[in-house]
């Protein structure tokens, strides 16, 4: 392999990528871009769950109880409903996640000591908004219990510190007022980073269906010059995103970088070394355009954002998904991403997933050179 | 016209017949995705490693322990015997959260005279869903575990009635919470939406590229004629994975169908169409394919984030919520979760119908409008 042959290959790819100007700044600036719209959609800490209420009783101590549940609640308790059957409606058309129903003598059984039943119902259809929308309906609802319970209490003569036995402590490290854009941006860098990796896929695939590979094999170039001469630009574009990526993440979304910049940017480049020779191993085999889009959007977009552990934990996974996505260099970039960023941590605890990536990029560049062929189908 | 649009699909058809890898990726290897994704995602977050370390060694502080354990959102797998083993283990990730039970807690969960026995909980906040889960978790686990505690305690005095509130919580429409109900449809809508895009944005793209729309453009068909003839190989891949992927997601993971089929097979088929639209007019402003793939990928990343899958729309800021209008998936999802888990019809969200074709018109146009003067 000789490196003045492989230098030319680079300089004639740099040159294609550099010309068509608008697919450079797709592929430069697009992870900043979609960056910026995730981190800024997923980052909002502040919700405000749209809560319906049918007050049957209508007295002071319903009132007090919904204004308590307002403003303890992030709640939005516009929707007064006058009757069943309005509530219902309000959840079918999509305009409410909750209802409160308070029933009639609600103020009367309270006061001589009876159990009252309160009926609370949520929207399932969405887990999450569900999980939320029960945090902020029932727990107010539970601390309204709890002062009618302290009343009673002094009454029965119970001390009020046995209703909480245990005093709980919950600490959060590396992230203590649970901000999910230091859960999420760090990971979703790595997502985004395959952007290089999907325009690569089409680097050998272009010139196969335009016919402009001939042109190529008629030079003394061999399959692996050509093969590392394609590979090389596109690491330098994706470098450039990275840095742009970091920089983002901790001027625009204030996420701190505890650990070494410098070797953040090694290890990325050991992300992109992996990621784009399995794209090169895609365009070495596939003959058009179209179907090599598909396959690079299989891959790397959905797989990426899906199994890299961007959402879900990697150790709660099911094993057939779990060796799916640690054949992703993502999944690997997202571990290091994380650990570096808001844990500060060095290669230590991180060189397994270098050498993985590593191992992938060496492996997928070995096989298409094999299975690239240079000659004439 | 019919007769232009009829000839360009067959001549589409055609191409597409050649195309196996294409349509054996975009069926096969689509349907595989979906389900491992539905499959990974249908499974609770559970397992997450906890480091334990029992400074008490009690029956009590054993119990606390089971009691994390049995919500299945814990495996015990660490039991440390230091603070510093436990920070290690956090920092390395292996595990995490950890739980601190100090000295003394039996007793003073015992002695009604003495304070509350404090309790540690550490969560590993660098990942947020896991975090958010664990920390629910734990403190769910320990209120319930500290509740056994107190109605022993009081069962003593049980005269009155302590309990003032009787709450009773139900929940509609995804009775167990299933987290697959939600995730699911999302899924489905959105990589079936994703795939008809791709390919229909390389249509046009693909024959500039190739020189081969300058031949289109001496035929007669009109712009606009060329892009619904355009489009036909990907209504056929689009729709055939689209009733797959439901069967799939129906038969599979078990997700309720209370509405109806036929309305729902209609109207996944006009959202088809407007998904679509996404594509060609991708594909009227690329000027070769790897423009087109890049554009689309941007496209449907912002696709995912307003699909409701990572985060739901409404707690996103006001100008994101706004701007995920202009997204036909957004609306697609609530009407398709409608039908399926509601069991609702056309009169509950015939805005989200009416703002989807309005979508729909709208691009094509764009679309018609942008090809017609790269036409001239």
């Amino acid at each position: 392999m000789s490196v003045r042959k492989t230098l030319s290959v680079m300089q004639k790819e740099l040159r294609h990528i550099l010309r068509d100007q608008i697919s450079f700044i797709l592929v430069t600036l697009a992870p900043l871009l979609l960056l910026f719209t995730m981190g800024f959609a997923f980052s909002v800490d502040i919700k405000n769950v749209k809560v319906a209420f049918l007050d049957r009783d209508q007295s002071s101590t319903s009132r007090q109880y919904l204004a308590q549940l307002e403003s303890a609640g992030d709640v939005d308790l516009s929707y007064q409903a006058g009757n069943y059957r309005q509530i219902e409606r309000w959840f079918m058309a999509d305009k409410i996640k909750a209802a409160v129903i308070i029933p009639q003598g609600f103020k009367d059984d309270l006061q001589q000591g009876r159990t009252v039943g309160l009926q609370v119902i949520i929207d399932g259809t969405d887990p999450n908004t569900a999980n939320h929308a029960i945090r902020h309906v029932v727990l107010p609802t539970e601390n309204f219990a709890a002062q009618l319970i302290a009343a009673r209490s002094d009454r029965v003569g119970i001390p009020l510190e046995h209703l909480s036995p245990i005093d709980l402590r919950l600490n959060t490290w590396y992230n203590p007022s649970m901000r999910f854009a230091i859960g999420i941006i760090p990971a979703l860098v790595a997502v985004v980073m395959s952007m290089p990796a999907m325009a690569a896929t089409l680097a050998i695939t272009r010139e196969k269906e335009r016919g402009t590979l001939e042109g190529l094999i008629a030079t003394p170039i061999s399959r692996s010059e050509l093969l590392v001469g394609k590979l090389v630009p596109y690491i330098l574009t994706g470098m450039l995103s990275v840095v742009l990526c970091v920089a983002e993440a901790v001027f625009v979304f204030d996420v701190p970088f505890q650990g070494n910049l410098l070797l953040y940017l090694l290890l990325s480049v050991d992300f992109l070394f992996a990621s784009l020779s399995i794209a090169l191993m895609l365009s070495a085999i596939i003959h058009d355009q179209q179907a090599a889009m598909l396959t690079s959007m299989l891959i790397f977009l959905f797989s990426g954002f899906f199994l890299s552990g961007l959402l879900l934990p990697l150790v709660s996974m099911g094993p057939m998904v779990k060796m799916e996505s640690l054949m992703l260099p993502t999944t690997h970039f997202v571990m290091i991403s994380r650990g570096m960023f808001t844990k500060g941590q060095g290669l230590d605890p991180l060189w397994g997933y270098a050498v993985a990536l590593l191992g992938m990029g060496t492996l997928f560049l070995l096989l298409s050179t094999l299975l690239f062929k240079k000659k004439l189908s | 016209m019919l007769g232009r649009i009829w000839t360009l699909v067959i001549k589409e058809l055609i191409q597409l017949r050649r195309n196996t890898l294409l349509w054996f990726m975009a069926l096969f290897g689509a349907l595989l995705e979906t389900a491992l994704v539905a499959y990974s995602g249908s499974v609770p977050i559970e397992h997450l490693p906890l480091a334990v370390l029992d400074q008490d060694r009690t029956g009590a502080s054993r119990a606390l322990v089971v009691a994390l354990e049995n919500t299945a959102t814990f495996d015990a797998d660490y039991y440390s015997t230091d603070l510093d083993e436990v920070r290690r283990l956090i920092d390395r990730g292996k595990a995490t959260a950890a739980v601190v039970i100090p000295h003394g807690f039996a007793e003073q969960l015992d002695d009604p005279l003495t304070p509350p026995p404090q309790v540690q909980v550490i969560v590993d906040g660098s990942d947020s869903t896991a975090a958010e889960t664990a920390v629910g978790a734990a403190e769910g686990a320990v209120a319930s575990f500290g509740q056994q505690e107190v109605n022993l305690q009081t069962m003593a005095f049980g005269e009155e009635e302590l309990m003032p509130l009787d709450i009773s919580m139900r929940v509609w429409f995804n009775e167990e919470m299933k987290k697959s109900n939600y995730t699911t449809p999302s899924e489905a809508g959105f990589i079936v939406g994703a795939i008809a895009a791709m390919i229909a944005a390389a249509a046009v793209a693909r024959e500039r590229e190739m020189g081969t729309l300058e031949q289109l453009m001496v035929t007669p068909l009109r712009p606009m004629e060329m892009l619904i003839g355009k489009a036909a190989a990907a209504v056929l891949i689009g729709y055939t994975e689209f009733v797959l992927v439901v069967l799939m997601i129906h038969f599979v993971f078990g997700v309720p169908m209370r509405g109806s089929w036929t309305l729902l097979w209609v109207l996944s088929f006009f959202y088809m169409l407007v998904e679509l639209s996404w594509g060609l007019l991708v594909s009227a402003f690329a000027h070769n394919q790897l423009q087109a793939l890049l554009l689309v990928f941007c496209i449907i990343m912002v696709m995912m984030t307003f699909s409701g899958y990572a985060y739901p729309v409404d707690t996103m800021p006001r100008a994101m919520q706004l701007v995920s209008n202009i997204f036909p998936i957004r609306h697609w999802l609530v009407v398709f979760r409608s039908i399926m888990l509601k069991g609702a019809g056309v009169a509950d969200f015939w805005p989200r119908l009416l703002a989807i074709a309005v979508l729909g018109v709208l691009m094509m146009g764009a679309a018609v409008l942008v090809l017609g003067r790269k036409v001239e």
